[in-house]
């Protein structure tokens, strides 16, 4: 709840640089978070929480064993607002942990990765 | 070069960028407040403030020039070389880089035409809309724009502004203007103007903040909760301190010693002093805060 001690101290807290609350986070993804899939996924789609330049947007992804694959250089995706989507090579059985940096909209650079499996 | 390091650099980059630019707007506002004055002391002040606003101006587009390179660098992941010759992609390329080369050019057009008009009457009016401009622009290169949010890129263009003209008339005050005996009626003539001009600075600062932290936290206050300690809030809670101090300290210059100009002026160019200090450290706690990550909610 908003009380107005709360919004004395939002908007003291905005004084001098009242945007700093906002960098680009993942909100949505595919595969998702700790999903297991049948098979190898064509595409990695990140939907972030603002708008991101696709240009300076890395997405790496990491197996189990400690290979390296990385994805195409990714492109904005015409189907979501704020998303990103990259191509990745045919990936086999396993588990792999999804690398992200992302460059928001003002140039903030933002990491982070979440793990999916590929059923066998 | 690892992302930390450059993103310190950055900030510092952006902490003497926004000081370079108060220290600007400051420059230009003072004139205005001494156009009446007819001492030697306000035409010797007048000139001086020339002189400040061609120095924060050349830092500025340093700081600016140094912002990019470092910011390249970061987004590429290249060395230095490499990272400039991308610098071309990311203006034509994203939509803060192109806003970066407006505020890039017109800060250079500022200092161009302010060089240019050393010993002729300075264009006050048009420097003043460059420095708009170079306001517009910088809040074109933050989220505001990104989102379309239309309300928000004159809201901090204000807010720059605002933020320029308080923070920057106190440094023109302490730096330039109070710093020998002045003339007794100018002196406090330019104390009032220089105390209705903070207020009325420091009354927009506020409004346009809590306009646009009301956007941005939207409707979420957890990163000022006290469960939250991170370096990122420390940080905030020191610039909130120093902008408290720096606003106690502005009111007991008007409240305490105005009334006491001319003859308590060292008194208040002290004061003036200690207030300029308090700013400078609070627009570096806010360059460390705008380029920080804040803990999640």
């Amino acid at each position: 709840m908003i009380t107005p001690l709360r919004l004395a101290l939002a908007t003291l807290a905005a004084t001098l640089s009242p945007l700093a609350f906002a960098h680009a986070s993942l909100v949505d993804s595919f595969p998702a978070k700790g999903q297991t899939l049948a098979g190898s996924p064509a595409e990695i789609h990140l939907t972030f929480n603002e708008h991101v330049e696709p240009r300076y947007c890395r997405i790496k992804l990491v197996s189990d064993a400690g290979k390296n694959f990385d994805a195409d250089r990714p492109s904005a995706d015409k189907t979501k607002p704020n998303a990103i989507v990259a191509a990745v090579p045919v990936l086999k059985p396993g588990t792999y942990r999804a690398r992200w940096t992302a460059v928001g909209s003002d140039g903030h650079k933002t990491h982070g990765d979440f793990k999916f499996t590929i059923a066998k | 070069m690892d992302d930390a390091t450059l993103a310190a650099l950055r900030t510092a980059a952006a902490a003497v960028f926004d000081i370079a630019f108060a220290a600007m707007a400051g420059a230009l506002a003072t004139p205005a407040l001494l156009h009446d004055a007819s001492s030697s002391w306000a035409a010797q002040r007048v000139r001086r403030c020339r002189r400040l606003f061609t120095a924060a101006a050349t830092t500025a587009l340093l700081a600016d020039l140094a912002w990019m390179a470092l910011q390249a660098m970061a987004m590429t992941e290249s060395l230095p070389v490499e990272a400039l010759l991308a610098v071309g992609g990311i203006v034509a390329g994203t939509g803060f880089g192109r806003a970066w080369a407006v505020a890039t050019l017109a800060l250079a057009a500022s200092l161009a035409l302010a060089s240019a008009c050393r010993y002729r009457a300075f264009p006050l009016r048009t420097l003043g809309v460059a420095l708009a401009l170079v306001a517009t622009a910088q809040a074109c290169t933050g989220h505001a724009a990104a989102n379309g949010i239309g309300w928000l890129v004159p809201t901090m263009a204000v807010h720059r502004l605002a933020t320029g003209l308080w923070a920057g008339g106190v440094f023109a005050a302490a730096l330039v203007v109070l710093r020998r005996s002045p003339d007794g009626v100018d002196v406090a003539r330019y104390a009032r103007r220089l105390s209705t001009l903070a207020t009325a600075a420091l009354s927009a600062v506020v409004l346009t903040g809590a306009a646009s932290g009301w956007h941005s936290l939207g409707g979420s206050l957890a990163p000022l909760e006290p469960a939250q300690a991170s370096p990122w809030s420390v940080a905030l809670e020191i610039k909130l301190a120093l902008v408290l101090v720096a606003v106690a300290l502005g009111g007991f210059n008007r409240f305490a010693v105005m009334p006491s100009l001319p003859g308590a002026w060292p008194r208040f160019a002290r004061v003036l002093r200690v207030e300029s200090a308090v700013l400078l450290a609070a627009l570096a706690a806010a360059a460390w805060l705008a380029g920080g990550e804040p803990p999640a909610p």
